[in-house]
Formats: structure tokens, C-alpha cells, sequence
């Protein structure tokens, strides 16, 4: 109890000693853990005591005001020293409070300073500048505010004109193009010209007045039509379509014959006066002559010192010089 | 010519032929009938087309009907000389028996 000293005014030099003092006292407070120790002790005497006050009152008596003495005089002595930190503690914290005040107003210094930051202007465009002009269209020069949604909505419209324009006028050289692709239209009405020089040769008979004849013999069928120069059909006959012969089988020989007369016959009616012979298939000349005789039998009729109407005979078979190979044979 | 190739290219425009390029020369066999004698012409016919070879050409092709393999023409000619070279002895056989009848009586 001499040892700790009674509480005094706060100050410095006080305050330097209460540190020292406080330093020892730590090693006092290991003591006082020691004291913890020994009441955790006193806790399992109690636990004894009690079975003992349950079986005999007086032996028990004695021992139990001694414990909770030295107990009692271990927490006064800690509980004191307790308190006596408490209030320096106290008495220390009490001079601290100005200093916080003076931070606060710290703080509130910067803010003040950033809230100053768009006073000043820094961050926007400042009046009466070129920027500020170039941003909106019909903003004045003593306007400080943004270019509002009405003015830019303008500058796109005016950006989408521009474009439209420079793509028109790329498209300038595209109509160039389709002229020159109508004049290579027009070229192209040339290239039919020569062909009808070559038909000279058709237009040379048309002197003449004559007729065409055009037979054509195949294995089982025959053709006989009579055309104009120019190929327009007059009147013609065929194998399958005579009346004499429908029932009857058309593989016959005598069937290209009886065609050839039928048509001689026709063309006696209509009064042609030549006749040119054009004979087409890939048979032998035997057949061809029996056809030609049979036409002018057909053509001549009863009256035999009549001449013949046929002025020229045309042998037009086409046959391949061992052209494209035929097709194989079916194995029967 | 060279103004129908101008033409054709589309340079200047087609122009009168000369009478000669009018007339194009006609394919296949063509016989003129003179004072309507059909029958000579039908005849003159007959023997250009025998000698123009048309004719064998078309006996050919109406005996076959398909392709025939080069192998296989070397075969055909091959049996076609050997059974000339036979009717031809047969023939001169034939010939000398007669003659020896004829010589017996």
C-alpha cells in the first residue's frame, strides 16, 4: 500500500511517471494472475466443503473464514489498482478531445476544396472557348451548359445527309457502266447480219419457181412433204396415214411407193410445175429410184408423153465418216 | 470477205456480196435432170453414188449395229480374204471341168 502512490493533477511530468510506474505495475499484474490462480483453488475446496457440511457442522466451521479472507484481500487489492488505471486512463483521454475537432475540420477543408473543383471550371469547357462553340450548334457564347439532345440530333442528321451524298455520288460511275452495257447491247445486233447473206443461195431458186420434194426413208416408216423455197409445208403424206393401207402391215414393201404416188397425185392437183427432188435415208439406191419413179407415175396419171416435173435430183443422207460409237449391242 | 468480217465484228455495216460468194456450194450428190429424161439421170445417179463408195458404206452399216473393236475388224477381214482366196479355186475348178467336158465330146 506504500508503495503506490495517491492520485495527483494531470501533467506532464506526472504522466511520464505514471508510465514507469505503470511498467512495474505489469509485473504486479503477473502477481495478480497468480492470485486468479489460487482463487480457481479455493473453488475446488468449496466443492469439498460442501459434501463435508452435509455430513458433520462443526468440524467444517473452522476452515471456511480463513479462505474467503485471504479471498477477499487478494480482489481489494486488484479491484484498486483496477480503478486507478481507469481514471488515469480517463484523466489521459480528456486531452485528446481538441485534437478531434481540429481533424474534422480538416476534413471538411478538403471537401471544401474538391467541392470547390467545379467552381472553378476545370473540368469543363470554359466560357466563350472554341470547344464550347464546336459542341452545340446554336449555343451563345455566355451558354455554359452541354450541347443539349436537339442539337446533336441535328449534327447525326446532318453527318447521315453527308454520307447519303458521297454515296450517290460514288454510284456515278455504276450508270456509266450500264451505258457502255446498252451500247454492248447495241454491238451485239450486228453479229446477226451475215447470217442472212448466206441464204442467198435459197433466194437464187426463188427465180426458178420451183418446189421441194423432201422424202425421207427410214427402216420402217416414210416421209414424203412438199414445201415451198422457203420450207413451209404444202401438203405431204406418210406411210402410216394412208387410207389404202391402215389395216394392213406398213413394213410392206410397196408402202414407201404407194406414199410417193399419193403425194404425186396431191401435187398433180395443185398444179406445181418443177419439182426438186431431195431424198434422205441410209439405204440403197434400188429403193430411192422405185420412190422417184413412183412420184412421177403419181404426178404423171393416164397421160404418159407428159415429161416428168422433177428438174433436180439431191442426195442429202447424212452418214458419220466412223463418227461417235454406237451403242452395244442387246445379247438376245 | 474482209467486209464480212468487218461486219461481223460490228465496225461497219454489212455490205452487197460479190455474185460469186452469193452461190454456196451444195453437199451430197446432185444430178440435173436434162430434158426431163428421168431415167438417164436416175441412172447417172446410180453410178456416183456406186463410185462415191456410199453405197458400200451404207451395206456396211446396215449389216452391223454395233461397235466393232479394231481386233475385231482384223478377224472379219482375215476370214473375208480366206473365203475369197476358197471361191476363187472353186471357181477355177468349176472352169476346168467344163473344159474337159467340152474337150471329151
Amino acid at each position: 500500500m506504500h508503495s503506490l502512490p495517491p492520485p495527483a493533477a494531470a501533467s506532464l511530468p506526472i504522466l511520464l511517471l505514471l508510465r514507469r510506474r505503470r511498467r512495474r505495475e505489469v509485473h504486479l499484474c503477473s502477481g495478480s494472475g497468480d492470485t486468479a490462480s489460487e482463487e480457481r483453488r479455493g473453488g475446488g475446496e468449496g466443492v469439498r466443503v460442501r459434501p463435508g457440511l452435509g455430513t458433520t457442522s462443526k468440524p467444517a466451521s473452522p476452515p471456511v473464514p480463513l479462505d474467503p479472507g485471504r479471498a477477499f484481500s487478494g480482489d481489494l487489492t486488484a479491484m484498486a489498482s483496477r480503478r486507478l488505471f481507469a481514471s488515469l486512463l480517463r484523466s489521459t483521454a480528456a486531452p485528446r478531445t481538441p485534437s478531434t475537432p481540429g481533424c474534422l475540420f480538416n476534413r471538411a477543408a478538403a471537401a471544401a476544396y474538391s467541392s470547390s473543383a467545379p467552381y472553378n471550371g476545370q473540368g469543363f469547357p470554359l466560357p466563350q472557348s472554341e470547344t464550347a462553340s464546336r459542341l452545340g450548334l446554336f449555343s451563345s457564347p455566355g451558354d455554359t451548359r452541354q450541347p443539349s439532345y436537339g442539337d446533336r440530333l441535328m449534327q447525326s442528321q446532318q453527318l447521315s445527309q453527308d454520307y447519303r451524298a458521297r454515296t450517290q455520288a460514288n454510284n456515278a460511275p455504276r450508270f456509266g457502266d450500264t451505258m457502255s452495257r446498252i451500247a454492248g447491247g447495241e454491238n451485239s445486233s450486228y453479229f446477226g447480219t451475215p447470217s442472212r447473206i448466206f441464204d442467198e443461195h435459197k433466194q437464187s431458186l426463188v427465180k426458178g419457181k420451183r418446189d421441194f420434194v423432201h422424202v425421207l426413208l427410214k427402216r420402217n416408216k416414210t416421209f414424203v412433204t412438199v414445201t415451198d423455197v422457203r420450207g413451209n409445208k404444202k401438203t405431204g403424206a406418210s406411210a402410216g396415214c394412208l387410207e389404202d393401207r391402215k389395216g394392213r402391215s406398213r413394213l410392206s414393201k410397196y408402202a414407201a411407193e404407194a406414199t410417193a404416188e399419193h403425194v404425186g397425185r396431191a401435187a398433180r392437183k395443185m398444179g406445181l410445175k418443177s419439182v426438186v427432188m431431195k431424198v434422205k435415208g441410209t439405204t440403197f439406191f434400188n429403193k430411192k429410184k422405185k420412190v422417184i419413179l413412183s412420184f412421177r407415175e403419181g404426178f404423171r396419171g393416164e397421160r404418159v408423153r407428159e415429161q416428168s416435173p422433177v428438174v433436180l435430183i439431191h442426195d442429202v443422207t447424212q452418214l458419220p465418216h466412223n463418227g461417235c460409237r454406237l451403242p452395244k449391242q442387246r445379247r438376245v | 470477205m474482209q467486209a464480212l468480217a468487218r461486219a461481223a465484228r460490228g465496225i461497219l455495216p454489212a455490205t452487197a456480196a460479190a455474185p460469186a460468194a452469193r452461190v454456196q456450194q451444195a453437199r451430197g450428190i446432185v444430178v440435173h435432170v436434162k430434158d426431163g429424161n428421168l431415167e438417164r439421170a436416175l441412172g447417172v445417179m446410180a453410178r456416183k453414188m456406186r463410185s462415191s463408195g456410199i453405197e458400200r458404206l451404207i451395206r456396211a452399216r446396215s449389216q452391223i449395229h454395233h461397235h466393232v473393236k479394231d481386233s475385231e475388224k482384223r478377224v472379219l477381214a482375215r476370214k473375208a480374204l480366206m473365203q475369197r482366196v476358197r471361191s476363187q479355186e472353186l471357181g477355177k475348178k468349176l472352169r476346168d471341168i467344163l473344159i474337159k467336158k467340152i474337150r471329151g465330146q
